[in-house]
């Protein structure tokens, strides 16, 4: 019996590929020799910004950005465990990235047309806007009210960055991390917190002494940051995306993460099979002031 | 040498409005520790050192705990902590209160070496001359003692200053909370930091020189 | 006891054991490297004198967080990329050695010159001067400076935080953090609170020594 037919090869390829490890999805990019060698992928990840990446109850670093990371090792390495995350910030994410620290980050990293000159981007992962958290009671009610007054929220943002350029009468006070901005709001010290609606609404879901408000601003879409003269790697990550897009991988882990009343708002945030890729086009005047 | 970007010195001319804000308030912030931190610690040393019932105790306890423990927690704590039970100030505030507090417990040790250094010989003049206590200790004790102990101070007062920057932890726009939030929207860590780095240099030795100069015109006026 | 207690306790004794690693491991570095230098201050290459004395007055010029952040950020230019502990540790070590040499100056300089004199009139070299006879007295003047320098290194390892080092006032701040976003409660005043009392513990008998020691000196 001749095996060599077409049949014949096409049957044997597919009991292979049963039997081949999880790992190596047929991607149409190659991983670069010093990643794969090293056999685990260093990624910086967000430790404060649930539902993104944020470490639970039994110390663990958990959220959607890290079961996403997890399948990048999946599909390099063949298991989700051959990963070094990386705590980063808003300010040393990118420094992390320059000065090699890491493979990559995927820390709710917009792009924006001054990052991609310093760093590499990959296609993105993630669609989101900029709105505001404020006390229940409160009384404002879009940007304009908050003119001359003090908000509040973390350093390196691209909501930072707008309201520097659009409402620089704006006092902000910045911190490092997420958890140390909504104290301060809750604390009456400042009047708003402007940050990634994705993040607020986990908050508010769980805390409904506080409500968002305000028409989003600042979209930019996510992506893994690179070095800028990595562009296999950045190939690399975007072949992934492009694979798991096809399974419907983001939209089917964003649903563990974000309230289920919440979820239609989302519906075009993640890519998903059959919608238009997100594109980085929009972010272009990401800084545009309306 | 591989930055992992390209330099541009340029980026600091750009934002020196900026940075310049971050120094004035560093030199604000200081001023007030220094100020602060010195006038309480010699009254505290003072106490302390005479044994005032009731007032020395506490006050050793609170030095006690204020120098076991790192300054960089006590803000947070002060920041962050108080309002749990209804204390809220304004970073300003808070910084400020810190840095004294922490200034004027070092200096507490300070001035009580430094009294408790004066020649035993000099009290017996005084008391043979007939002063009563208070005299003593603001015609005697005093000069001798800010004499000795200007070495000492000096060093918390350059401790004042470096302890300035740690108020980045609570957003008080001084010198390194604005260099950080440069970093963070511009990742030149490289340019940000030498330029802060330099002037730091700079105000240390500045402050150290003035110090010396101040012992010494008080070594020829007593 | 409140449920959320537990896991931040668990958390937190993470922490202190870094703290307590890092606090060593650069106490030790400082001492080293700190007496090598301060012995190189007294010896007659003004040169080398001149380029200690540089690095003591950098290192002490600085605010410790700049040296942390210039070390962390910084030093990846020219190769040297550690991670967030190390570079504390290093930044830590940079500066508690720039103090050490200081105070090992100060010490051996405040050894009466015939002891130097006596030593040369005995035929002594100058290394078995510095080991028979000028260390071992400058030791007994540097336990309690040394002690304080240990103290202030042990306060120093809490701004790890600042890079994001898992030390225990990070432990802290990280718990703080997701009680924030978990239960809206953050419970900071009283972590916080046993944050400095764990560190009080620590320095307290710390500075009880140096200060029978310094008694005991002035005897």
């Amino acid at each position: 019996m001749k095996i060599l037919t077409p049949a014949g090869i096409a049957l044997s390829m597919i009991v292979m590929a049963s039997f081949a490890p999880v790992a190596a999805a047929d991607l149409k990019a190659q991983l670069p020799l010093e990643i794969e060698s090293r056999g685990e992928l260093v990624i910086g990840v967000k430790c404060d910004y649930p539902p993104f990446g944020y470490v639970d109850a039994n110390g663990k670093t958990v959220g959607f950005e890290i079961d996403v990371v997890r399948e990048f090792a999946t599909y390099a390495f063949g298991s989700p465990d051959a990963l070094d995350l990386q705590c980063v910030t808003g300010p040393n994410r990118v420094p992390y990235i320059t000065s090699g620290r890491v493979d990559g980050v995927a820390s709710v990293l917009s792009w924006t047309p001054e990052r991609a000159k310093i760093i590499g981007f990959s296609e993105p992962y993630f669609d989101s806007g900029i709105q505001m958290l404020v006390p229940a009671d409160s009384t404002i009610k879009d940007w304009p009210d908050i003119k001359g007054k003090t908000i509040t929220t973390t350093n390196g943002g691209t909501q930072s960055i707008w309201l520097q350029k659009c409402m620089p009468d704006v006092h902000q006070m910045l911190f490092d991390n997420t958890a140390d901005s909504l104290s301060a709001l809750k604390q009456g010290r400042a009047v708003a917190f402007p940050q990634d609606m994705t993040l607020l609404v986990g908050i508010v879901a769980k805390d409904p002494s506080l409500k968002i408000v305000g028409h989003s601003v600042a979209r930019g879409p996510f992506g893994v940051g690179v070095k800028l003269d990595n562009k296999p790697l950045a190939d690399w990550f975007s072949a992934a995306i492009a694979e798991m897009t096809k399974v419907d991988f983001f939209w089917k882990t964003l649903m563990k993460w974000v309230p289920k009343d919440t979820l239609e708002e989302f519906k075009t945030a993640v890519p998903r099979p059959g919608q238009a890729p997100i594109s980085y086009k929009e972010a272009e005047d990401i800084y545009k002031c309306d | 040498m591989d930055f992992g970007y390209r330099l541009d010195p340029g980026y600091i001319v750009e934002h020196l409005g900026e940075l310049s804000l971050g120094l004035v308030w560093t030199v604000v912030l200081t001023s007030i520790g220094i100020v602060g931190g010195t006038l309480f610690g010699l009254i505290g040393g003072a106490l302390r050192s005479h044994r005032v019932r009731t007032v020395s105790p506490l006050i050793a306890a609170g030095v006690e705990f204020i120098r076991t423990t790192p300054l960089f927690v006590q803000i947070f704590f002060l920041y962050f902590g108080l309002p749990d039970i209804g204390l809220k100030a304004s970073g300003f505030v808070v910084a400020s209160l810190a840095l004294v507090i922490w200034g004027a417990a070092y200096n507490v040790e300070n001035f009580r070496a430094a009294i408790e250094a004066v020649p035993k010989e000099y009290h017996e003049a005084a008391r043979a001359l007939g002063l009563r206590p208070i005299s003593i200790f603001v015609l005697v004790t005093l000069p001798v003692t800010i004499r000795l102990a200007i070495p000492s101070v000096t060093n918390t007062s350059v401790e004042t200053l470096k302890n300035s920057a740690l108020m980045l932890a609570i957003s008080f726009p001084e010198l390194t909370d604005t260099a950080v939030n440069l970093v963070a929207v511009s990742f030149r860590v490289f340019e940000v930091f030498i330029t802060v780095g330099v002037v730091y240099l700079l105000l240390t030795a500045g402050l150290t020189r003035a110090m010396r100069e101040i012992e010494h015109r008080i070594a020829w006026t007593l | 006891m409140p449920t959320w207690v537990g896991p931040v306790a668990v958390y937190m004794a993470q922490g202190f054991e870094a703290t307590i690693v890092l606090a060593l491991a650069c106490s030790v570095a400082s001492v080293v490297i700190g007496t090598i230098l301060g012995v190189a201050m007294i010896t007659e290459l003004s040169l080398l004198r001149r380029a200690v004395r540089l690095y003591i007055e950098l290192w002490r010029g600085l605010p410790l967080i700049v040296i942390l952040f210039f070390v962390f950020f910084a030093l990846p230019a020219v190769g040297l990329r550690l991670n967030a502990l190390s570079a504390a540790g290093t930044g830590l070590s940079l500066w508690g050695s720039a103090v050490v040499a200081d105070n090992v100056r100060g010490a051996i300089q405040s050894i009466p010159r015939s002891q130097f004199e006596g030593a040369r009139a005995l035929g002594l070299g100058w290394i078995t001067t510095m080991r028979l006879v000028i260390l071992p007295q400058a030791v007994r003047r540097l336990l309690p400076p040394t002690l304080n320098l240990l103290t202030s290194l042990i306060h120093g390892t809490s701004l790890a935080a600042q890079l994001g080092a898992l030390e225990l006032l990070e432990s802290a701040r990280r718990s703080i953090q997701r009680l924030v976003l978990d239960l809206g409660q953050p419970h900071s005043l009283p972590i916080f609170a046993t944050v400095m009392i764990v560190f009080f513990a620590v320095c307290y008998p710390l500075i009880l020594l140096s200060r029978r020691l310094e008694r005991r000196l002035h005897v």
